[in-house]
């Protein structure tokens, strides 16, 4: 029986967990035809990014950011979203499994419930706000957060008077559509699946185990979650900067680091990976909000070992004042009377101070949940010492269960874009593993045909909403009904209760055609969410979906002048009376589709380009790997062992067989891009030995080269060498015993011009000092360092090379260790911080920890695809947190060093990305062009090239015939083009000027011109 | 392509306000390449003037349209109707579409850029000067580099010495242009035509000799 079912593939994906890496996978998988079944535990999907503030470096808004994400996950037609849900049993084998969902009852009808909160007004229970971390209170019925997806109130069955002592009832009283039911229960349920990912997220660290820090007992000691909502806009002091005991501006803030992390007593082991940064972060938007602050960050180690990290740090201490002390605070104690917090520490040179701060925040760690290991025991799979779940460097996002998948925080610490690169990756595990059941499980939505309005007069539809109370508290509803009812080409106009539920939506449609609209407008609140929605409602009611604006008159009107009735009356009639002149002038937009072809390339022939041409192969795409070398395998062929003792050689050979003997990867090596052409889904190719091909979607591996050192003696002397030849002589075996070695870390890294980290460098020393001390425990190893950088779970291995007896001595960037080589024995100099003076040893054998450098070919590959580079030469992603391996040229992704420094394990995660995101892009027979792009005009046009040089995507270009033309497949629709062109040959659909100079006029209609 | 410079708006008001009605009149070649007077600018200038009208209390009224070219007949004629109604016209064009306008109609026609060189597009946004039209080219001498349009001194053999680094002793962003010369012909492996001297130029054929006209016989249509 069980033979029989190992041939079953399903075309669906289970998801357990809604955060950024759950919603990538979710939304790779399902926009590539495959059915998705997200499990979420919370009420909202959304996970821990949604409670941030801000992100670094860009500043961006954590909210904004992960939103149109949730949106877009909330309404995709193939992702079912199971709530308050949790997986209590899985069987079968890969490509059928069997998972049995128990899911609580959410006494809150999803069909009727319009998110209006009326229910939420009305109810008189108050509970601790978990969300706002405590900070806040909210109601029995609620919303997780006012972004929920999906934005059905839920009620918490604890809290609710009602489900407690049978008495109170007020929501449903006042629930206009009827949507609570309280006999709601539990259910449970089995769902058939091909493929699993585990996307959990992560539990936090409780400090209140530390008493020493004061957390639970002071109340202006918080932790950074809670921080995180103390700036954010829309947290319990809407982004005002106020300490929790009095509500004052606090002037000196404290962060104190490694909160629960790096500490195997009280804590946990591990480097939690994030929180130097995060606290950088907090501080420079702290002093952004109020400029009076003046924040210090207390810290054992900065572990900026990200791309483009170190700069960040480098701006909070230089432009924005952030002090970072590198001390561990052992005792925090509120100074009686002013609430303030005394912090003890000993400085550098170990005197003791007490010092006074108005507000301490705890950088907490991250940790898996606490029930992780039931989890693991459900799914069936092996846990990691550290009860995250088991990977191997060589496949990090695989289980030991095969058909299981893991993505973010609970494989280990990570950052938003690893999160969200490893969210692809589990995709494109999903795909190679159920390639052939795409679309078998997906339905397609049948649309009446589209009727031809192009010749008509317009007749606009106009449906003004209540929103509830939302709106009509402040805004007298019949009235701009009213008002409008009497513009030119207005049809219809009326108001409704609510627009966007069923019953609304069913009377927008029957009322098209009753009154022959051709045009509508729906009054209501944000476009965010609810445009894409009437374009459905009026698709099927069969008009063009660009037939249809939103005037949003909740945030902009409504919600911002309560209590203003009559003026706000009177802007929402404007806001109305503007959408009905652009509407008037509307137009209908037929969308385009363009063949893809389903094959892929990928340049460079290393871990990553071979990881990634797997795994498009493996998909089911035929792959072209092009490969510089005559030989494949890149920097790898010079690694030996990761940090955990795994063989790279053996990898690196195996991959190469896997790659030559798959039956759709040609492989071209002794070959570079010498002619590119195309975009998006068409490419085309032509190779330096003449090979030409087609394909549909590029991946760039190019990779890196290590840096030569030219500091402390390396040309001179053999003596003096790097963690790559040292780790060859350890292969080979280390010639005699009881020998010194001693390395320095950072040469060529973390300096101007090279100023970045290279990320991989502490870790070869900690994994060559281990396996010297465990070869030969009389050798002695001593390394020099300025912050030792092993975080995540490789924390570990610093603690054993230091329990192995391994020296560390910490060095300043401005006083770097004295070297001298004189004959056969090596003499370091080098200041020490903890005895305070300068100390010198004898070494036989000096280990240079050297960086990575971007590949010599970057340049040139990034002029052939107009890709850019940040100011250290690696490629530079589409968006630094949420498109980690695209670029903003769509059809062309980035894995590997070449998109900056980083790990084996690393590598893989993001070629598997790559390949993830490519293989959803390969996925389509054809690809729809979006509607809204810019059109050109060629007879008005002068090719004077602005658009071109402006263009960040390349869609205009030079054509055939020397002039100007445009490509709109690759036209995102941003509007720099229209908005430079002199001649005015470019103009967006539906954001013409002809539109919005209408707008501007029905806006200023009753301003006359002698104002 | 000639590349011109909007002049302040007080400028242009100072010249227009005293008129009841006034068109801001667009060229849509060279100028609208170098985002300065073509159609659009020209509307958006229109759009400011009003703004100003509006603010000063001054009820004159502003229209906007524009052409192709201002230097040539043909181009005029379906605004003509427009122009006639109009009792001053601010031209966005050259000085050559300025002047040309002013010679076909019997009303004010007034600048609205500085008309500022003949010049490439760098980059977007960058324009710089490469010619200054002296009617006898020696760029064939020169590797290609011109010491008319390029040297402040317009020294035929240079450099001078000012000449410091590679830079004009009027400006050090300046580069030198008999340093670009020298360097030019150097990577030509064309040194020895430095060591020869150029003759006293001829300015005759340059502003010097007049205004200039050229006459191409085979294509004028005799009446």
């Amino acid at each position: 029986m069980n033979e029989k079912k190992n041939n079953v593939k399903r075309g669906s994906v289970l998801i357990t967990g809604g955060g950024i890496g759950g919603m990538q996978a979710a939304l790779d998988l399902a926009d590539s035809g495959f059915k998705v079944h997200m499990i979420q535990k919370e009420s909202s999907i959304g996970g821990t990014m949604a409670m941030l503030d801000k992100t670094f470096p860009t500043g961006d808004c954590s909210m904004c950011m992960i939103s149109p994400k949730m949106v877009e996950v909330g309404r995709h037609p193939n992702i079912d979203i199971h709530t308050l849900s949790e997986v209590t049993a899985v069987e079968g084998v890969p490509g059928d499994f069997q998972v049995t969902v128990k899911e609580q009852p959410r006494y809150v009808s999803h069909e009727l419930c319009t998110g209006c909160g009326a229910c939420e007004k009305k109810c008189p229970k108050l509970v601790v706000n978990d969300f706002e971390q405590g900070l806040s209170k909210r109601k029995a019925i609620f919303s997780v957060l006012p972004q929920a997806v999906p934005h059905t109130r839920v009620i918490d069955p604890d809290a609710c008077i009602y489900l407690q002592r049978g008495r109170c009832k007020a929501c449903e009283k006042f629930c206009p559509t009827d949507a609570i039911l309280f006999e709601d229960t539990e259910k449970e349920y089995r769902l058939d699946v091909g493929a699993i990912i585990l996307s959990p997220g992560l539990a936090r660290y409780n400090p209140e185990i530390r008493g020493e820090l004061g957390f639970g007992r002071w109340s202006n000691v918080v932790t950074s979650i809670q921080f995180e909502r103390i700036l954010s806009a829309s947290g319990p002091f809407m982004g005002e900067i106020k300490r929790p005991s009095d509500e004052r501006h606090p002037r000196k803030v404290a962060w104190i680091q490694c909160v629960g992390s790096r500490d195997p007593r009280n804590a946990n082991p591990w480097c939690s990976s994030v929180c130097c940064m995060y606290a950088t972060k907090q501080a420079v938007i702290a002093k952004e909000h109020d400029g009076a602050i003046e924040p210090t960050v207390f810290y054992m180690e900065m572990r900026a070992f990200g791309k483009d990290f170190d700069k960040y740090v480098d701006r909070a201490k230089n432009q924005y004042g952030v002090t970072y002390r590198r001390a561990m605070v052992s005792d925090v104690r509120q100074e009686p009377g002013t609430d303030n917090l005394i912090l003890r520490y000993a400085k550098e040179d170990g005197a003791l101070v007490d010092e006074s701060y108005d507000l301490v925040v705890l950088s907490i760690g991250f940790q898996p949940h606490p029930d992780a290991l039931e989890f693991s025991h459900i799914f069936g799979i092996e846990p990691n010492l550290h009860r995250f779940a088991k990977t191997t460097q060589f496949d990090p996002v695989d289980t030991t269960r095969p058909g299981i998948y893991v993505t973010g925080t609970f494989q280990g610490p990570k950052d938003i874009p690893e999160t969200v690169a490893q969210g692809s990756a589990v995709a494109g595990r999903s795909m190679a593993l159920l390639g052939e059941a795409r679309g078998t499980e997906i339905t397609e939505v049948e649309l009446p045909p589209e009727l031809d309005v192009r010749e008509e007069e317009a007749r606009v539809g106009v449906f003004v909403c209540h929103c509830g109370i939302n709106i009509s508290q402040s805004v007298d509803v019949k009235k701009v009904a009213e008002d409008i009812s009497r513009e030119p080409g207005v049809a219809y106009s009326d108001d409704l209760m609510y627009a966007c539920a069923p019953d609304g939506q069913e009377k927008i449609k029957e009322l098209i055609k009753e009154h022959h609209l051709n045009r509508v407008i729906v009054a209501s609140c944000t476009p965010r969410t609810h445009a894409p929605l009437f374009q459905d409602t009026i698709r099927d009611a069969g008009l063009n979906k660009y037939l249809f604006e939103l005037a949003d008159i909740r945030e902009q009107c409504s919600w911002c002048h309560m209590g203003q009735k009559e003026v706000a009356t009177r802007k929402a009639t404007d806001i109305v009376r503007m959408n009905v002149a652009k509407t008037r002038l509307l137009q209908p937009v037929e969308t385009d589709s363009i063949a893809v072809i389903s094959k892929g390339m990928v340049i460079g022939g290393g871990i990553a380009g071979m990881t990634s041409a797997l795994s498009l192969a493996d998909q089911g795409y035929e792959v072209h790997l092009v490969e510089k070398e005559d030989q494949l395998g890149g920097l790898a062929r010079n690694v030996y062992r990761t940090l955990d003792g795994s063989d790279v050689q053996s990898f690196v050979k195996d991959k190469i067989a896997q790659v030559k003997a798959h039956p759709r990867v040609v492989v071209h090596t002794g070959a570079e891009v010498s002619n590119t052409g195309g975009y998006i889904g068409n490419f085309k190719t032509t190779l330096t030995n003449g090979d030409e091909f087609e394909h549909g979607a590029i991946v760039v591996a190019s990779g890196g080269v290590e840096y030569e050192p030219d500091e402390y003696g390396f040309k001179d002397s053999d003596q003096v060498i790097t963690q790559r030849d040292l780790e060859k002589r350890i292969a080979e075996g280390l010639a005699g015993t009881g020998k010194h070695y001693a390395m320095i870390q950072c040469v060529g890294s973390r300096e101007e011009p090279f100023n970045y980290c290279s990320r991989i460098c502490c870790q070869d020393a900690v994994k060559n000092a281990i396996a010297i001390k465990e070869k030969d425990p009389a050798a002695s190893v001593t390394i020099f360092y300025r912050d030792i950088r092993t975080y995540g779970l490789r924390e570990d291995y610093y603690q054993k090379a230091r329990d192995l007896g391994v020296l560390f001595v910490r060095f300043d960037v401005e006083n770097k260790p004295d070297v001298d080589v004189t004959g056969s024995k090596i003499r370091i100099e080098a200041f020490d911080a903890v005895m305070n003076r300068e100390v010198a040893f004898t070494a036989d054998c000096l280990v240079l920890s050297t960086g990575l450098r971007p590949h010599p070919s970057t340049e040139r590959i990034s002029k052939q695809y107009k890709l850019t580079t940040n100011a250290d030469g690696y490629f530079l992603e589409a968006h630094v947190k949420l498109r980690p391996v695209d670029f903003p040229s769509e059809g062309i992704y980035v894995a590997g060093l070449a998109h900056a420094p980083k790990n084996v394990d690393e590598t893989v995660s993001q070629a598997l990305a790559a390949s993830g995101r490519a293989g959803a892009l390969l996925s389509h027979d054809r690809l729809s062009v979006s509607g809204i792009i810019s059109k050109h005009n060629r007879d008005m046009c002068m090719s004077c090239l602005m658009c071109m040089r402006l263009c960040p995507f390349g869609s205009p270009f030079i054509d055939e015939d020397g002039k100007i033309s445009h490509n709109e497949v690759i036209c995102t629709g941003c509007g720099i083009c229209a908005g430079v062109c002199p001649a005015k040959a470019f103009q967006v659909n539906s954001f013409r000027d002809d539109q919005i100079f209408a707008m501007i006029d029905a806006a200023t209609h009753d301003i006359g011109a002698s104002v | 392509m000639i590349v011109g410079e909007q002049k302040p708006l007080d400028e242009i008001w100072g010249m227009i306000k005293d008129h009841k009605k006034v068109l801001i009149f667009g060229c849509n070649t060279c100028v609208a390449v170098c985002q300065q007077g073509g159609n659009k600018e020209a509307e958006v200038m229109a759009s400011m003037l009003r703004m100003r009208a509006t603010q000063e209390g001054n009820g004159i009224e502003i229209i906007d349209s524009g052409i192709e070219r201002q230097c040539e007949h043909e181009f005029f004629e379906k605004t003509e109707p427009m122009i006639q109604g109009v009792d001053a016209v601010l031209s966005t064009a050259c000085g050559i579409g300025v002047q040309f306008m002013a010679e076909k109609y019997e009303i004010p026609i007034y600048p609205g850029l500085n008309t500022t060189f003949l010049g490439a597009v760098e980059q977007a946004g960058v324009f710089t000067e490469k010619c200054q039209a002296c009617g006898q080219c020696i760029l064939g001498e020169t590797g290609g580099i011109c010491p008319i349009a390029r040297c402040a001194k317009r020294v035929l053999n240079g450099p001078c010495g000012g000449s410091t680094q590679g830079k004009c002793e009027i400006n050090k962003d300046i580069e030198c242009a008999w340093q670009l010369i020298v360097d030019r012909l150097k990577l030509l492996n064309r040194m020895e035509r430095y060591e020869e001297l150029t003759p006293i130029k001829d300015w005759s054929t340059d502003r010097a000799g007049g205004p200039r006209k050229l006459v191409r016989e085979d294509l004028v249509e005799n009446e």
